[in-house]
């Protein structure tokens, strides 16, 4: 198992320097950056200082260098628009699109996983079609067209809920279902397909056989068995929200690192999406070692195979 | 990195392919029903497409002012000049619906293509040869599987400008995971079978190999994956053209109608609710075809 | 597949409508509580004015802080306001007395070394956080005299110094921003205005409170008690809380939209021109890098400004806004001329004008925006109809004026505010004196506008910048379009007026 984590640490770490290297090409690749920071009524002379300030002028491999060491220490450099420095700004908007990718994680689990179970246990059937039809509308809403249908309806008509804005838990619920529904087409389909399989194996017809209520075989035995891949499935999709977000924050007003990832694109905001995008990447980079180390330990075929 | 379980297999959870569903005759049927119905629809989708110019009862791009968003003819205030109503800049709808349609197929299919080489390639590769090719083909899917693949489409495109061409490219040199890690293990399948190993014991060359006989049968695979794929892509181009970075108008993409109808959302909701329409069956046809395709391919797999 | 696509309908065409109908009469709460909640796009990146360009920052640098000299507004005249005197004592040296008995928000008294601080401050090259140089940058230094009195002394003689005072240089207190610098600034900003500033919470509003020590000035003492500015980034949202009641103002609503608010019932909705203009920009420079392009042709462009039905593009799509014929907005200092020539909308001819300069089938060009697509796309309805067929290439604003600047873009359509400075200086003369955004690069031109802006006699000043106007306009160096329009939508116990230099002044607001 050692050796195991040992190898896996190293791959990971691996992908990582790799990952940082392709984020900081990518957007370092496309020509002047300076303009970008002076706004509409910044002039030439503006636009040569900065970009000797920012050291846009020197060779690129030595900026990355630069930069990479700093970043692994948390310093991601100043933002080309806002005053702080990156990660402040990072750190003040990374607690809302944390909160808000939790709370869509769990609402695609609990939407997902009932509607796969159903599925599966009633495959071809209505129950089966109407299940996969919500669950792949899910993907096919635009998001930003649901979410503000939800505020018409939950903010304006009912007003049961606050429209936009973060200030207390109710302003959560809109936006994470509407970012949770999205992801649960992925959770569904996994559930169903990992329910029909255990359910054909001879483990689970031996269940039966014994005797052992339709329930007790259908939640003990099945689901536990079967919710085994949606959980690695969940520790990714977390990844995948973290991203995922953008739209959704814009909509809802919310302040968090999808919009801010947004608003620099379109600003030029190099620091700021370079830093988004390692700390996305970094995320994801550990989610999965850490699933993979949780497989291990849960199927030790793969950890000795 | 070399075994299966650490790739991101959650990432080919929508293919599912590893888990074709048991459930005898009817569901075979069912699904064979719903393969029909899909097969039918993006049939109708890809004539309307070909024969736009034919029959679509204007320029898609004429503007009118004086015309601007006439409802359906079906909603109050609509009359049947214009059946689907007008858009922003007063151009029939139904003629954009249409040529629209071409371009949303166009981004699906050749963005499919393009990661579909890429991503055969890589899987094909990693899961014949194995060994270091394989950890070294798994090491740059797992740089890909990384990023962020929005906000990197996001990044480059917002450089570059959009356009088709743009789009195209970036989503195509974006998509190719799936295809990687489902084309590796059909590989893996693959070559340990009799006649892939009966082929290399009488010497026959591993380029020869790789093409007649483990291509054929990882096919059916490949095109599983691509009609998601398809599907995906078609759906990113939406979400790049509601921020504003997909294709470029007056080129009409489904995806960019329900962008440019985002303004009118409150209050004429149909200019947004048409190509969203559009859009959602599409998608959904090509889901259901993939799902067909895959049960009627792989029936080794069921009772 | 049906069930879906009923759902779909049942979701999209009756549902919104239905709920839209169903919301009833918000109770609002702004009057009663006398407070103003205002809903904008974009939060500035900081609140101390020099270190950002934001339009939010502008807006609220108006309400925060005062100016020199201020524009009347109904007479557009510049007068005295935190000076009691603005006066050339040579060409280039401004005297300025002070108004004595001004009081910044923390208490301190404004002296000529807050006068004198601000110019330094800004134009000092260690000071890194300076956004715009050009604000201040025509000020070589500045000195003390006494208490009350100040002067600055201008690199060169400068026209539209008096349009930069009023609008470009707020002044800030010396003390409080040596010890606090931008960042303490930004997060408890002082100044001497009307509204003073209670609480910062970034990315989510900030709170003003009436002044009740403001000395009044042009500007007058505030109304209204309270001003909440709150960030909502999508138009649909603003427009949901604003029919909730949970909003009392927003702005820049789109044409459509505003108009379908225009009936309901405790909403008003008002509309007013804005300095901020629309163009088409062509590069005929030829320098290297610069594409060798038909727009090159006179006629070419000439045949543009004859395609483009600039009126009825700005009337149906924007609901307003003032056709325009020069290269700047009509209110500024300098924007008129007699002998321009004017371009009607007039296709046969365009088409006329097209076949002399060898394109009698018209010809492809790429067709560069960053904003306003729609105006951008019936631009190019009308390029069709003449044969001009112009492929749509939209970029982010940064890297677009970048591609401009470096000769790569043959053809473009890009919007200018005049960082709303109220003078030509800002648009003809930014634009045509050889700076970066100098596409055209006439040395006769250059020349003229050098020498406009230098010249401090008004009516020869005048003159040149007739000559000048009339030279671009000669030549079709650009295609000025129109002026923007800006919706503002608020709840109908609100008495606002707008006016054109994109900034609602608050202060000016007030409860019926």
């Amino acid at each position: 198992m050692l050796k195991y984590t040992l190898h896996k640490l190293l791959v990971a770490a691996l992908v990582a320097v790799t990952v940082s290297f392709v984020a900081f090409m990518l957007l370092r690749v496309s020509g002047d950056l300076a303009t970008a920071l002076g706004g509409e009524s910044a002039r030439g002379e503006d636009i040569a200082r900065l970009r000797a300030q920012l050291g846009l002028d020197r060779p690129i491999l030595s900026q990355y260098w630069d930069w990479a060491t700093r970043a692994a220490v948390g310093d991601f450099g100043r933002s080309f628009y806002y005053p702080e420095p990156v990660w402040t700004l990072l750190k003040e908007r990374l607690p809302v699109t944390l909160t808000l990718a939790c709370w869509g994680l769990v609402i695609s689990l609990v939407i997902g996983i009932p509607l796969g179970v159903l599925a599966a246990l009633r495959p071809n059937t209505l129950i089966d079609r109407v299940a996969m039809t919500l669950a792949v509308l899910g993907q096919a809403l635009p998001t930003f067209w649901l979410g503000l249908l939800l505020i018409i309806l939950f903010g304006l008509v009912l007003r049961w809920l606050p429209m936009s804005g973060t200030d207390t838990w109710q302003h959560f619920i809109l936006p994470s279902f509407v970012l949770g529904y999205y992801s649960t087409p992925a959770v569904m389909r996994l559930t169903r397909s990992g329910m029909l399989e255990v359910l054909a194996t001879d483990y689970i017809r031996t269940a039966y056989s014994k005797g052992l209520p339709h329930r007790t075989v259908l939640f003990k035995h099945a689901l536990r068995n079967a919710v085994i891949p949606v959980v690695a499935l969940a520790s990714v999709q977390f990844g995948l929200m973290l991203s995922g977000s953008v739209v959704i924050e814009t909509v809802f007003a919310m302040q968090g690192i999808g919009q801010l990832a947004w608003e620099s694109i379109s600003r030029q905001d190099f620091p700021v999406v370079q830093a988004v995008l390692l700390l996305v990447s970094m995320f994801y980079v550990w989610l999965t070692f850490a699933s993979d180390l949780i497989n291990a330990w849960l199927d030790p075929r793969i950890r000795t195979g | 990195m070399t075994n299966p379980a650490s790739l991101p297999a959650v990432s080919t959870a929508d293919v599912d392919l590893a888990t074709i569903a048991p459930g005898g005759g009817s569901r075979r049927m069912q699904q064979h029903k719903g393969f029909v119905i899909a097969g039918v629809i993006l049939g109708l989708i890809v004539l309307m497409a070909l024969a736009a110019p034919l029959v679509a009862p204007y320029d898609p791009y004429a503007q009118d002012l004086g015309n601007r968003l006439v409802p359906p003819a079906f909603m109050e205030g609509g009359s049947w000049a214009h059946p689907l109503g007008t858009d922003g800049l007063g151009r029939d709808y139904l003629s954009r619906v249409m040529y629209g349609a071409r371009v949303s197929l166009m981004i699906g299919l050749l963005t499919a293509l393009i990661s579909g080489l890429i991503g055969a390639v890589l899987g094909v590769t990693a899961g014949y040869f194995g060994g270091r090719v394989d950890a070294l083909i798994c090491y740059v899917l797992a740089v890909r599987l990384s990023m962020p693949v929005v906000l990197v489409a996001l990044a480059v495109v917002s450089v570059i400008g959009g356009s088709l061409v743009v789009v195209i490219t970036v989503l195509g040199l974006l998509l190719w995971d799936r295809y990687a890690v489902v084309m590796r293990s059909a590989t893996q399948q693959v070559r340990s079978l009799d006649f892939v190993v009966a082929a290399q014991a009488v010497g026959a060359s591993t380029p020869r190999i790789i093409l007649t006989e483990v291509l054929p049968n990882v096919m059916s695979s490949l095109i599983v994956v691509a009609t998601f794929e398809v599907a995906h892509a078609i759906l990113l181009e939406a979400a790049l053209s509601f921020l504003g970075l997909g294709v470029q108008p007056p080129l009409p993409s489904w995806g960019l109608m329900i962008a440019e109808g985002r303004q009118h959302l409150l209050f004429e909701p149909w200019v947004i609710v048409i190509p969203g329409i559009a859009l959602s069956v599409l998608v959904l046809s090509v889901n259901m075809l993939g799902d067909g395709i895959r049960d009627l391919a792989a029936p080794e797999n069921r009772n | 597949m049906r069930v879906t696509s009923h759902l779909r309908q049942f979701l999209g065409l009756s549902a919104i409508a239905a709920l839209l109908a169903l919301s009833g009469d918000p109770a609002r709460a702004g009057k009663k509580n006398d407070t103003l909640l205002w809903l904008t796009e974009f939060e500035p990146p900081t609140y101390d004015f020099y270190a950002q360009t934001n339009r939010e920052g502008v807006v609220l640098a108006k309400h925060v802080w005062d100016t020199l000299i201020e524009r009347d507004l109904t007479t557009g005249e510049f007068k005295p306001h935190l000076a009691s005197s603005v006066t050339f004592i040579n060409p280039t040296t401004i005297e300025v007395k002070l108004r004595p008995g001004v009081k910044f928000h923390n208490g301190d008294l404004l002296t000529a070394d807050d006068v004198v601080f601000t110019f330094n401050w800004q134009n000092d090259p260690q000071n890194t956080k300076v956004a715009a140089r050009s604000r201040t940058d025509w000020v070589k230094n500045a000195e003390k005299v006494d208490t009350f009195t100040a002067r600055l002394h201008l690199k060169e003689p400068f026209a539209a110094a008096m349009a930069f005072l009023e609008s470009s240089v707020p002044i800030f207190p010396a003390a409080y921003t040596k010890a606090q610098g931008s960042e303490g600034m930004s997060r408890a900003p002082v100044g001497t205005g009307p509204y003073r500033v209670t609480e910062v919470v970034r990315g989510k509003q900030i709170v003003m409170e009436r002044y009740k020590e403001y000395f009044g000035g042009v500007r007058g003492q505030a109304k209204i008690g309270k001003i909440v500015m709150r960030f909502v980034p999508e138009h649909n949202t603003q427009i949901a809380e604003l029919m909730a009641g949970n909003a009392d103002f927003i702005w820049r609503v789109p044409k459509d939209q505003a108009e379908k608010l225009k009936g309901r019932r405790g909403l008003h909705v008002t509309v007013g021109d804005t300095m901020r203009y629309g163009y088409l920009q062509f590069d005929i420079t030829g320098r290297p890098g610069a594409a060798a392009d038909p727009v090159r042709k006179l006629e070419v462009r000439q045949a543009i400004a004859h395609a483009v039905n600039r009126k009825a593009i700005s009337q149906s799509l924007q609901g307003g806004g003032t056709v325009l014929d020069l290269t700047c907005y009509p209110s500024q200092v300098g924007c008129a001329s007699k002998g321009a020539p004017k371009y009607d909308y007039n296709p046969p001819k365009a088409k006329q004008l097209l076949a002399k300069a060898g394109y009698p089938n018209g010809f492809d060009v790429d067709f560069y925006g960053y904003r306003d697509r729609q105006l951008a796309e019936a631009i190019m309805g009308d390029l069709a109809k003449v044969g001009i067929r112009a492929k749509l290439q939209w970029l982010q604003y940064a890297p677009l004026r970048d591609k401009v600047r470096k000769g790569e873009i043959p053809f473009n359509f890009m919007t200018w505010g005049s960082a709303s400075i109220s003078d030509v200086a800002n648009s003809t003369g930014y634009f045509f004196m050889k700076g970066p955004d100098d596409t055209t690069q006439d040395a006769q031109l250059v020349e003229l506008l050098k020498k406009a802006g230098a010249e401090v006699d008004v009516p020869k000043r005048l003159a040149m910048y007739d000559e000048a106007h009339a030279l671009i306009a000669r030549n079709a160096y650009w295609v000025p379009l129109w002026s923007y329009v800006y919706f503002y939508v608020m709840t109908d116990e609100l008495r606002f007026q707008p006016t054109p230099d994109e900034i609602p002044h608050m202060y000016r607001a007030s409860w019926k």
